[in-house]
């Protein structure tokens, strides 16, 4: 727990510089009003992107525009029984997207889940607030797939005792 | 300083304002198509809804009033704009604006020129459109500066002499041209729409630019967290002269607008909580420096601020742990404008932000 620490205080600083959002119409599309990051037609409206790493396996990247911003995260997945348990945790919160309102319904490549912040978020919430929501978030996701890895392994040993003592 | 909050919208953020002449009435959008005027009680600081301002279609970005000769002047992102004069009645009614066809995105932001007989336009179609009054017809024609800006236009800025317009765009640039009509102004002679400056000093988006009293000096608020100052010392610009440009860099996150209180200093609101304050190190030349945050007094903020900023910092008090050290939490502010009469020291600004307030400053 007290290693994922710096991890999130380093994503909650660069999230609260890069979530410095504003209203910003399309210069493509007449009367339009799009989150940039996700069309990318304008370079000069985009951000350089930032890689925050923990270790080779977990990471983010943060993807700001003038008027949305993208945070993409991948997971730690040291076996394949995190790959699952991640995998069936990711298609449980974004089947359910509308309801976090920030959370894209499909990850950006390469990621497990995707969160889009728009304008329109900052303005309707409190930016600290989305920006401990996203830590928080993370740091349950951590927590959780811990605690279903234990409960998984624990719950396969009481099946194999459980099978084995009825052997004897 | 004591700052006054007054809660003006109730849905969404105050996203321009403006105020007349006596700074008695004030016209601000409210997150919504429409723009509201509302007079200000001076004794009791009442604010009473006279006029209501509806043909907009979607957000509108920018107003300005013409204190002289009373008339408003509105664009919205449906990229039109509107000039708005009292009738007999002293209702409000649009004139007819005719943009040019290539203006053809979102207006983004709108100023009249210091004789009030032009205004100019900048928008999403990376031009800018200069409207003046065409007499024959009643109507309000354009001229565009175009091909010039390589990004939205974000912020207009006229000269005092009329003639000379500042932009801000979102391609990192700030411009200088010259945005003389012939009909307007018959003593100018320059051509329409030649580019005499470009100030390429800030590393992100400009987000406002504003000329001090004098018009001596250039203030150019980025998305880089800088405050770049670009002195002109009188002269008329030129594209071959590289101007004298200061640059303050703060920790502090960048700064949408920012307002001259008299020559030798500035002030500054955008995403920050507080306003910033800058100054020259040494009166008339020298270099800026950051003098820090404008704090209001405590006692006068705990009386002022209404109920439902009491309890909204209540809330934001008690939030989620990691980060108590900064209970005060603030949207972006986007506007700031003077309150005092022209060729006066400011000591009394608003403020209006996304934060659903108007804040009125004294200093």
């Amino acid at each position: 727990m007290n290693t994922i620490r710096p991890y999130l205080n380093c994503i909650r600083h660069t999230l609260n510089a890069t979530c410095c959002l504003m209203n910003f119409p399309s210069q493509q599309i007449e009367r339009h009003n799009v989150p940039e990051v996700e069309f990318g037609h304008n370079k000069e409206l985009m951000l350089p992107p930032i890689l925050i790493s923990r270790t080779e396996h977990e990471y983010c990247l943060i993807e700001a525009s003038i008027n949305s911003l993208r945070f993409s995260v991948k997971v730690k997945q040291g076996d394949l029984l995190e790959e699952i348990l991640t995998k069936k945790f990711m298609r449980f919160i974004t089947q359910r997207a509308e309801h976090f309102w920030i959370i894209r319904r499909v990850a950006i490549e390469g990621y497990d889940i995707s969160l889009l912040i728009t304008n329109f978020h900052t303005e309707d919430l409190l930016q600290e607030k989305i920006v401990d929501f996203v830590v928080t978030f993370l740091e349950e996701v951590d927590k959780e797939i811990n605690v279903m890895k234990l409960s998984v392994n624990t719950r396969g040993r009481a099946v194999a005792t459980e099978f084995l003592g009825s052997m004897n | 300083m004591s700052v006054v909050k007054k809660k003006l919208s109730s849905s969404s953020g105050i996203s321009c304002h403006a105020w007349n002449g006596a700074h008695n009435q004030i016209a601000l959008c409210p997150g919504t198509p429409e723009v509201q005027v509302y007079e200000v009680d001076e004794q009791s600081g009442e604010y009473k809804l006279v006029g209501s301002l509806k043909e907009h279609e979607q957000l509108v970005s920018g107003v300005d009033w013409a204190p002289k000769r009373d008339m408003i002047v509105t664009c919205a992102h449906d990229r039109n704009a509107y000039v708005w004069e009292r009738n007999n009645e002293g209702k409000w009614e649009p004139q007819m604006s005719m943009l040019a066809s290539t203006f053809n995105r979102a207006a983004l932001c709108v100023q009249w020129s210091p004789r009030e007989n032009k205004f100019a336009l900048g928008g999403g179609s990376r031009s800018v459109a200069v409207c003046y009054y065409q007499e024959e017809n009643n109507w309000w024609l354009s001229k565009l500066i175009r091909k010039k800006h390589t990004s939205s236009v974000t912020c207009v800025s006229w000269h005092s002499n009329n003639w000379l317009l500042a932009t801000g765009s979102s391609d990192f640039k700030c411009r200088l041209f010259a945005a003389n009509i012939s009909s307007v102004d018959a003593d100018v002679k320059r051509k329409f729409g030649e580019l005499l400056m470009e100030v390429d000093v800030a590393k992100n988006w400009v987000h406002g630019i504003t000329w001090s009293p004098s018009c001596a000096s250039l203030a150019i608020c980025a998305h880089d967290s800088c405050v770049h100052v670009v002195d002109l010392e009188g002269e008329v610009p030129s594209i071959d002269k590289d101007p004298k440009c200061y640059t303050v860099k703060f920790p502090q996150l960048p700064q949408c607008a920012a307002l001259f209180l008299d020559e030798n200093r500035l002030v500054s609101v955008g995403f920050h909580d507080k306003p910033l304050l800058f100054k020259r190190e040494s009166a008339g030349t020298g270099m800026w420096v950051m003098e820090g945050e404008l704090n209001a007094k405590d006692t006068q903020a705990k009386k002022s601020s209404s109920k439902f900023a009491a309890a909204s910092s209540m809330f934001g008090g008690s939030g989620n742990s990691g980060n108590k050290a900064k209970p005060t939490y603030a949207r972006v502010k986007t506007d700031i404008k003077k309150m005092v009469k022209d060729n006066q020291v400011v000591n009394k600004f608003s403020v209006s932000g996304m934060d659903q307030n108007l804040d009125t400053v004294t200093l």
